[in-house]
């Protein structure tokens, strides 16, 4: 089911360098997200700007029915976004997309991948999987950015029954490097199968593809386009999705409702 | 008029009936199923699908859209899953509803419009056709139909022989003088107008000193175009007896009065609907209020009142 509301913040803070979470009060939303969906956010009724924006879900409270997105403030839409305050109504549509799915096996361990504001869907998926409290499966999260001001999430992740690793290109925080050094690392000392996730810049993502694509490792990734609808409508969020049977080698998929989350080895990369 | 009363909405636009004036514009509603959660598409006074071309189409490369003030310049290039798919997966959901289906025909020639109009004469619940010769990004093959009096005409008067159908043609600002290719379109037997299709337009990034859509140049479309749209539907009004659709920037009730007063019997949605996704049905009440708050017992009243 996807929405259409109007619905209160219920906190707004800012958690790292421009980085803030605004939570939010919908037991709609909450209770039907799943990690990986996103909602369309609109500025406000003045239309201007104009479009909805895309924000991942981030944190849920199903008992209070609450759910959270995590923003950089960089434009037009997201500096103004901060002067939204605690009590305001915001109008949302959602939740949109497909989402992580787990293997249906428990010895499967999953290696959960983040890159700087990619983190928020990971943290959704882990702090679900975490809560499932199968202690028979592993689950490894890979959190980074490029300095310790920009890492999302460093204590709610540590509070997760996960094994977690920081990495920061400058060292500031956990390892130094980036977050394919430590994903390497930890697939040369695994034995028995696993399954990557990653969400992030699409570099990053090339990144992590490939490197699970060299070894066989199923490795799904949330791919990040501009959103003009979000709804599945207007074909400006595609991708290209490998298909033998089209001439070209490939067909466009929309990333708002096939994706945002497709398997590493079925994107073509422009 | 009692307050039980309702005032009338119903619209008549040559050979086409509808119950409501509000339509959803060609490519900004897929091909309704994606609706599903939002209201049911019977309360839509018709649907225009995503233009359908004989073969399915990959589109442009990406980006291909992006916001501008107030609008978005979109270059899509017509991806559609060809005429065969429409017909076999598009169009049995859409006959569910109690909701006429226009369909928007694309092409770069005449022998494809024919063939488009040829089959989809013939294919259950469709209830109109829309000749789209206004497609700006040259995606269509290099040649707009629509900026020339002569290939309007053509391409109308062809399609017109091959369908009983309602016919509409679709129209691009991107002209001098519009009217003069309204008048084209009618002496080619289109039945109805609907204008207007998106402007031609470009936005350049300055730090990488590129274009900000791949294919350079785009359409415009979005609260932006309004009053250009607005005076054209009104120019045409005043100088082609045909019934009009008119569209470009509509947002609400009040945007869509605007465009009937100014001579369209009907309106559709265009951008608005990836913004607000309730937008059609909440002009439909939109408009149902101010007939009620002005004492107008029929909406056809006041289509081209504002001369
Ligand atoms: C993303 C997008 C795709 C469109 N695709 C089509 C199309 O396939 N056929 C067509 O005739 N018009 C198409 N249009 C034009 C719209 O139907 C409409 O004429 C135009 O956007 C102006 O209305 P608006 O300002 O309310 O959006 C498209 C517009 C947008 C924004
Ligand atoms: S964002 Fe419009 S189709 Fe995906």
């Amino acid at each position: 089911m996807r929405y259409q509301l109007d619905v209160p913040i219920l906190a707004h803070e800012r958690i790292a360098d421009c980085e803030y979470e605004m939570t939010l009060l919908s037991p709609e939303i909450a209770n039907c997200a799943r990690p990986g969906q996103f909602l369309q956010i609109l500025y406000d009724m003045t239309y201007n700007p104009f479009t909805r924006r895309p924000f991942s879900v981030y944190r849920v409270d199903r008992e209070k029915g609450t759910f959270s997105i995590v923003y950089l403030a960089r434009g037009v839409f997201t500096q103004g976004l901060r002067n939204k305050q605690v009590g305001q109504n915001l109008s949302v549509v959602g939740p949109l997309g497909n989402w992580f799915t787990p293997p249906d096996s428990p010895d499967v361990t999953l290696i959960l991948v983040g890159g700087g504001v990619g983190a928020p869907p990971i943290y959704f998926f882990a702090s679900e999987l975490s809560a499932e409290g199968r202690a028979d499966r592993t689950v490894v999260v890979i959190n980074g950015a490029r300095s310790e001001s920009l890492l999302v999430g460093v204590r709610e992740f540590s509070e997760l029954d996960i094994e977690m690793h920081f990495v920061t290109d400058d060292g500031s925080f956990g390892a130094r490097g980036v977050v394919t050094d430590v994903l390497l690392e930890r697939l040369e000392r695994q034995d028995g199968p696993v399954q990557v996730y990653a969400c992030g810049p699409t570099g990053m993502l090339r990144a992590v593809g490939n490197l699970c694509i060299e070894r066989d490792v199923p490795c799904q990734v949330s791919v990040e386009t501009p959103m003009p609808c979000g709804l599945g409508v207007c074909m400006g969020c595609v991708v290209k999705i490998k298909d033998a049977a089209s001439p070209d080698g490939f067909t466009y998929q929309r990333s708002c409702y096939e994706g945002p989350v497709f398997r590493a080895d079925e994107i073509l990369w422009e | 008029m009692t307050a039980t009363t309702r005032p009338d909405l119903s619209v008549t636009l040559g050979p086409l009936k509808l119950k409501n004036p509000v339509m959803t514009a060609s490519g900004t509603f897929g091909f309704g199923s994606e609706w599903a959660d939002f209201f049911d598409l019977s309360r839509l006074g018709a649907i225009m699908v995503k233009a359908v071309t004989v073969h399915p189409r990959q589109g442009n490369p990406m980006p291909r859209m992006i916001e501008t003030a107030a609008g978005m310049l979109n270059s899509i290039g017509l991806q559609n899953p060809g005429l065969d798919a429409f017909i076999a997966e598009k169009m049995p959901y859409l006959r569910q509803f109690d909701c006429p289906v226009i369909v928007n025909i694309a092409a770069d020639n005449v022998g494809d419009f024919n063939t488009l109009a040829e089959r989809l004469d013939t294919v259950p619940g469709v209830s109109a056709l829309e000749v789209n010769i206004s497609c700006p990004n040259q995606a269509c093959g290099g040649i707009e139909f629509g900026v020339d009096p002569e290939l309007t005409r053509q391409v109308i008067s062809s399609v017109r022989a091959r369908t009983r159908l309602p016919l509409i043609a679709k129209l691009s600002p991107n002209v001098t003088d519009i009217t003069v290719i309204a008048r084209a379109a009618a002496d080619g037997g289109a039945d109805i107008l609907s204008l207007v299709n998106t402007f031609v337009g470009t936005a350049i990034d300055i730090k990488r000193r590129k274009f900000r859509i791949a294919n350079r140049i785009g359409g415009l479309s979005g609260p932006c175009i309004k009053p250009l749209a607005l005076y054209m539907v009104w120019r045409v009004a005043n100088a082609v007896s045909l019934p009009i659709i008119g569209m470009g920037g509509i947002v609400n009730a009040s945007d869509a009065l605007e465009f009937m007063l100014a001579g369209a019997s009907a309106v559709a949605t265009g951008t608005i609907n990836f913004v607000n996704p309730m937008a059609p049905v909440e002009i439909v009440e939109g408009i149902e209020q101010y007939l009620q708050s002005q004492g107008i017992a029929s909406l056809s009243e006041i289509v081209g009142t504002v001369r």
